[in-house]
């Protein structure tokens, strides 16, 4: 291993593909348990009255009235309950949780419980809001006043369902007066903190172990604690192993999605370039609020992307309504945003009678440009070639003009777009504070302590790859099992793309830590803590400064073909460009490329939700559509070098970046191909069609 | 609640002519349709006869004037069976998925009588004929005199579909187009089948049939036949006008999947399509 | 009713349960083959795929009654072959693993098309793959797999 960035074989592959990786599901325990939920089904009602027919041996029925302490979900917003006690605010919202012995008797049990609602009227539009943010750069105020030129427009994006192939499951074991919880879950910390919230205990009562993670893309951020609060209480009360697994039809109903948006843009046209923009941008969170203020905050970050606009007047609002509660999902707000921002820029380049690629490019972000929240742009920006790069590898220019022409119904669209690495802000240095240990045993094997997840991202290999390249060491003396929160720090949840720069970076450290001290055949822990850098400074409350300690940044190119008897639209090609600092192994990177476009790309035209009434009408993966491999077209990446000073070995984030760009990238193909204009995503065939008809009429 | 594995059809007539009966062949409708919660085995409520492995319905046999096919065939097999007429392999390649398309049948697509079954389209479209076969009686029947609405045939308790039957039939020219929800793997939104043979420039067949936006599949043969005898120019000057009559006609509705306006708009322009490639 | 014999893994075994039982139920329950993996439940992700007669289905459809005289393959059983040797390692080097829920019905799906098709062209894979639904990798690098599979494996199939 000389590079970094050499593949080498994940160190998890063979498990997963001979079948023996053990998820949660795959648990058999004896005397095994299972649990079942019990659901509102209106969108809003007062729960009247709960009968419970007598139960059969074995069984019992759990709800508000036992959980020890606090009824809610420990998270960053407390008003997510863990049963409802007098209201239900949505549909599929728990109620209570029903164990038995075996799963007949679970089902009858679970049909024979009535509980009686007084319906109330639902909200579904947004009106009442729980966050409100904003920030301005510059005086957008004074820039409009003097503009030539004024231009709106409102642009909408749809639900997105994560769809990991693994629905979500819990397993509970009870020994010594400890309540175990083996999960497919993102953030082992999470769920531990909001078990000790709801059951008041003490720390060493409870304990969650990860089990292999069959996807997650942020759905199983905080999702998991709700269910861990329920089934912990049931665990404690039977001491006995229960398991609960979803079944997809109520993991679609019930988890949290992406939250659908509406972003209003205004813009200050002067002397042919965007001197101010305004924007405004509207979440539905659901029901309960849980992470939207902190999605809300990553989506209005994103206001500018990769542009750099001298003057910004940028406010939000988190809105509370009947349905779903909606949460993380990979991107974490800014792909709403940079669909909106990357589509207008192109619709004002357009309205303005210049060539939009030229319009857009004459704003991009330079190395020491002040960033939407006045913080500075320190590091390279190697944008300008990356976009070269893209548009050579695509024919970009070549293929932009063809298809210009009438009849061709043949597109292709770019989007440049950036992401911030790690937490929003200040989070890292005030709420993670992470921590990570390396143990190294008698044998001169070294463990690897940390919280950080692989859920398929590849975090065992590459974390592994880091220590044994400071430390020099062959990878099998490296070693890194599933986390234990008995086991490991906190070294903070598996999101917002920081695992391998923040704990990967204290991990690095850690390692030259032992290095210095390396003592052979003897037995010690060294230990790292999250440090801001000194030059960060982010205020909170104003939202000013750095908001990230660096960023990411990207360049897509998708091209279509749209039927013009079927408006079905068939994706032909991808083209990417990343700037990740370091790749940590270039083959997990070109997986994470793959990946996460292909969820960028399909989030723009092809994945369909919807509610009625606050009830999700897309139910299961028959009605709620993904790609399949005949969807998907062949792709071209590109990763480039640039290095950032405080990651290991130079990375920076990399998860999320390649699903941010998709979206505005293939709905500026589609928009070339139909010549109408998208200002909404999905751009279904059906949508297609209302265009197409709207116009010829 | 008994449960027959039987060995020969005639075994399995016998069962039948009992009562009623759940006649489960791939089961990829009904395994979906009743399925119970993770672990507990799926909700059927009537004794359950399993008819796909019934050797007597595995065959492909060329007959005089066409194709008869063995009930339990699976899709998969029709796919790569030279016998099988194009327009039929054409519209098995776009169903469901691999894994399916081994299990799943003719006679459970036909049984299952859903507005959106792809292969019905074609089936209708090649005037295929079913054969319904009880100890009693054995009758071939149509295919649309079988399917009568959504979920709704009219094979009786005691008859199971036996083969399905292909006449001959030769075209100039056929086309299926299945719009999916996506590329592979997807339920029709809208299919169609057009089959149509000139001589001379004059149209001797036509065959136009709808999936998905009707109650069941949707061929007007009155549509067709007053197109029988016309010059192939003739035919493409009314093609506008031949389009709002089946717009007329249809009744395609709103769901998950797509909408009535859609689906609409997409039957007109895929039949006007067919007819302008008469020109 | 009759118990239920077929060919599990090589094996012949015969079963006492309800024959609807799905079979993935039979395997990762009562058989505690729990390479099969439940996504959905209705034949739609392929997550649960295994072969029957050689062939890919999905065990979460298959009533356990369907099974009766044939032969099911899991991937614990096919996993011991030279040919999953190849798609492993063919999967390795193009990084067509990555949560890995998937996979042990993808490499399902690879032997079945494989079976049929020895060289499959980019086409021919992309639809051999569709019932098999993979969220994390976007199916290019699975496909690149199946090539390289097809050009290693040369004459095992
Ligand atoms: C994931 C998925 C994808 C699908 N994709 C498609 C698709 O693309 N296109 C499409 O058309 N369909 C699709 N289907 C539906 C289904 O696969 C088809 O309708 C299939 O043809 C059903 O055949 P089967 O043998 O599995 O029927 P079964 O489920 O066994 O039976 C279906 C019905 O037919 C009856 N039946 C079966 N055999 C007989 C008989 N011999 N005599 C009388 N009645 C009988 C049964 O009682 C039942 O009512 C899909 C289903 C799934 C789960
Ligand atoms: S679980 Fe069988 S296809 Fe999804
Ligand atoms: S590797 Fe995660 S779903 Fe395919």
């Amino acid at each position: 291993m000389k590079n970094i960035s050499d593949s080498i074989p994940k160190v998890d592959a063979h498990e997963k593909l001979s079948g023996s990786a053990k998820y949660v599901s795959d648990y058999m325990l004896e005397d095994m348990h299972y649990a079942k939920t019990v659901r509102s089904p209106h969108a809003k009602a007062k729960i009247k009255a709960i009968h419970i027919p007598t139960l059969k041996p074995g069984v019992h029925v759990f709800g508000a009235k036992d959980i020890p302490a606090k009824n809610h979900v420990n998270m960053i917003f407390d008003d997510w309950p863990v049963f409802a006690e007098e209201t239900v605010n949505h549909v599929g919202e728990p109620v209570l949780l029903v164990v038995a012995p075996d799963r007949k008797l679970l089902k009858e049990t679970v049909d024979a419980i009535q509980v009686e609602y007084d319906p109330l009227t639902p909200e579904f539009s947004l009106k009442a809001f729980a966050v409100h943010k904003a920030f301005k750069k510059g005086d957008a105020e004074k820039a409009f006043s003097e503009a030539d030129e004024i231009i709106e427009e409102t642009y909408e994006t749809g639900y997105q369902e994560q769809a990991y192939i693994e629905p979500q499951g819990f397993i509970g074991t009870y020994e010594d007066g400890k309540t175990t919880l083996i999960g497919s879950i993102q953030c082992p910390y999470y769920v531990k903190n909001a078990l000790l919230v709801t059951l008041g205990c003490a720390e060493n009562e409870v304990q969650v172990i990860q089990a292999e993670v069959g996807g997650a893309f942020g759905g199983k951020e905080e999702f998991p604690s709700l269910m861990a609060c329920q089934l912990a209480i049931a665990v404690r009360t039977l001491k006995k192993p229960i398991k609960m697994i979803y079944e997809r039809e109520e993991d679609m109903a019930v988890t949290t999605k992406r939250h659908p948006s509406k972003t209003r843009m205004r813009a200050a046209i002067k002397d042919g370039r965007v001197q101010a923009i305004e924007a405004h941008v509207s979440l539905d969170a659901g029901a309960y609020t849980g992470l939207s203020g902190v999605v809300l905050s990553r989506a209005m970050l994103a206001v500018s992307s990769a542009y750099t606009i001298p003057n910004l007047d940028v406010s939000g609002h988190a809105y509370i309504t009947n349905t779903v509660p909606n949460g993380a999902f990979r991107g974490f707000g800014a792909p709403q945003m940079i669909f909106a921002i990357e589509m207008f820029m192109h619709h004002i380049g357009k309205a303005l009678g210049d060539d939009p690629y030229h319009f857009r490019r004459k704003h991009l972000v330079k190395q020491g440009d002040l960033t939407a929240t006045a913080g500075i742009y320190r590091d390279p920006i190697l944008m300008d070639k990356m976009i070269d790069k893209a548009t050579a590898m695509a024919d970009y220019h070549k293929k932009v003009h063809a298809y210009n022409a009438p009849d061709v119904y043949r597109g292709i669209g770019m989007s440049w777009f950036l992401h911030g690495c790690g937490f929003t802000g200040s989070g890292e240095a005030e709420h993670i504070k992470s921590k990570v240990r390396l143990r190294k045993d008698e044998a001169n094997r070294v463990h690897i302590l940390v919280a950080a997840v692989d859920m398929g991202q590849g975090a065992k290999t590459t974390l592994r790859k880091v220590v044994a390249h400071v430390l020099k060491l062959p990878l099998d003396q490296v070693i890194f099992d599933n986390p234990d929160t008995d086991r490991v720090p906190d070294s903070g949840p598996t999101v917002a793309s920081r695992t391998a720069m923040i704990v990967g970076g204290l991990l690095a450290r850690a390692a030259e830590k032992l290095k210095t001290s390396w003592e052979d055949g003897v037995a010690y822990t060294v230990e790292e803590q999250y440090k801001q850098p000194d030059y960060i400074k982010w205020d909170e409350d104003t939202m000013q400064g750095d908001a990230y300690p660096a960023y990411s940044w990207g360049v897509n190119i998708v091209e279509v073909a749209v039927d013009p008897v079927t408006y079905q639209v068939d994706v032909i090609g991808i083209w990417s460009v990343y700037d990740v600092g370091k790749a940590l192994d270039e083959r997990i990177i070109m997986g994470q490329a793959d990946g996460g476009q292909a969820q960028g790309v399909a989030y723009g035209y092809l994945e369909v939700m919807a509610h009625k009434q606050g009830v999700l009408q897309h139910k299961n993966m028959t009605d709620y559509i993904i790609p399949t491999s005949v969807d998907m077209a062949p792709t071209e990446n590109v990763v480039i070098d640039n290095p950032y000073a405080f990651g290991p070995y130079g990375a920076k984030g990399a998860g999320e970046l390649s699903l941010v760009g998709g979206a505005p990238a293939v709905a500026q193909a589609i928009e070339q191909a139909i010549g109408k204009k998208i200002c909404k995503i999905p751009a279904t065939p059906e949508h297609i069609e209302e265009l197409m008809r709207r116009e010829s009429h | 609640m008994r449960h027959i594995i039987p060995e020969t059809l005639e075994e399995a007539l016998h069962v039948i002519a009992q009562g009623p009966t759940i006649k489960l062949a791939g089961g990829t409708d009904i395994m979906v349709k009743h399925r119970a919660s993770q672990g507990l085995a799926a909700k059927l409520r009537q004794d359950v006869v399993y008819l796909l492995n019934v050797p007597d319905l595995h065959y492909i046999r060329k007959e005089d004037n066409g194709l008869r096919i063995g009930g339990m065939v699976p899709i998969e097999t029709l796919l790569h069976h030279d016998d099988v007429p194009k327009i039929l392999r054409d519209t098995l390649l776009d169903f469901a998925s691999p894994g399916l398309r081994y299990v799943a049948t003719l006679a459970g697509n036909i049984a299952n009588a859903s507005p959106a079954g792809d292969a019905l389209v074609t089936l209708y479209a090649l005037d295929a004929l079913v054969r319904l076969k009880s100890l009693e009686r054995t009758r071939d029947v149509p295919i649309e005199a079988v399917i009568v609405g959504p979920s709704q045939t009219t094979i009786q308790d005691d008859e199971l579909i036996e083969s399905v039957f292909l006449p001959d039939a030769s075209f100039t020219h056929t086309e299926w187009r299945k719009v999916g929800t996506r590329r592979a793997d997807a339920i029709s939104k809208v299919a169609f089948t057009g089959c149509v043979t000139l001589d001379n420039d004059i149209v001797q067949d036509i065959r136009l049939a709808f999936g998905a936006v009707f109650k069941t599949v949707y061929r007007n043969r009155s549509l067709e036949k007053a197109l029988i005898g016309q010059h192939r120019h003739d035919v493409v000057k009314q093609s506008d006008a031949l389009c709002e009559k089946y717009l007329e006609n249809i009744a395609p509705i709103d769901d998950q999947r797509s909408n009535a306006s859609y689906r609409n708009t997409v039957t007109k322009n895929l039949l006007k399509a067919f007819i302008e490639k008469l020109s | 009713m009759k118990a239920i014999e077929f060919t599990l893994n090589d094996e012949l075994v015969t079963v006492d349960l309800q024959p609807h039982m799905r079979l993935l139920d039979v395997l990762r329950e009562h058989f505690l083959l729990t390479g099969p993996k439940e996504g959905c439940g209705e034949g739609e992700c392929g997550a649960c795929a295994v072969l029957l007669d050689g062939h890919i289905v999905n065990s979460c459809l298959l009533p356990l009654a369907n099974v009766h005289k044939r032969h099911v393959t899991t991937i614990e059983h096919f996993s011991r072959s030279k040919r999953y040797q190849v798609i492993e390692e063919a999967m390795i080097y193009e990084g067509g693993v990555q949560c890995g829920i998937c996979t042990p019905g993808m490499v399902i799906a690879i032997e079945s098309l494989l079976n049929k098709d020895p060289n499959p062209s980019d086409a021919a894979i992309r639809i051999g793959l569709s019932g098999n639904l993979c969220r994390c990798t976007g199916y290019n690098m699975i496909v690149k797999a199946v090539k390289r599979a097809a050009s290693k494996g040369e004459g095992l199939w």
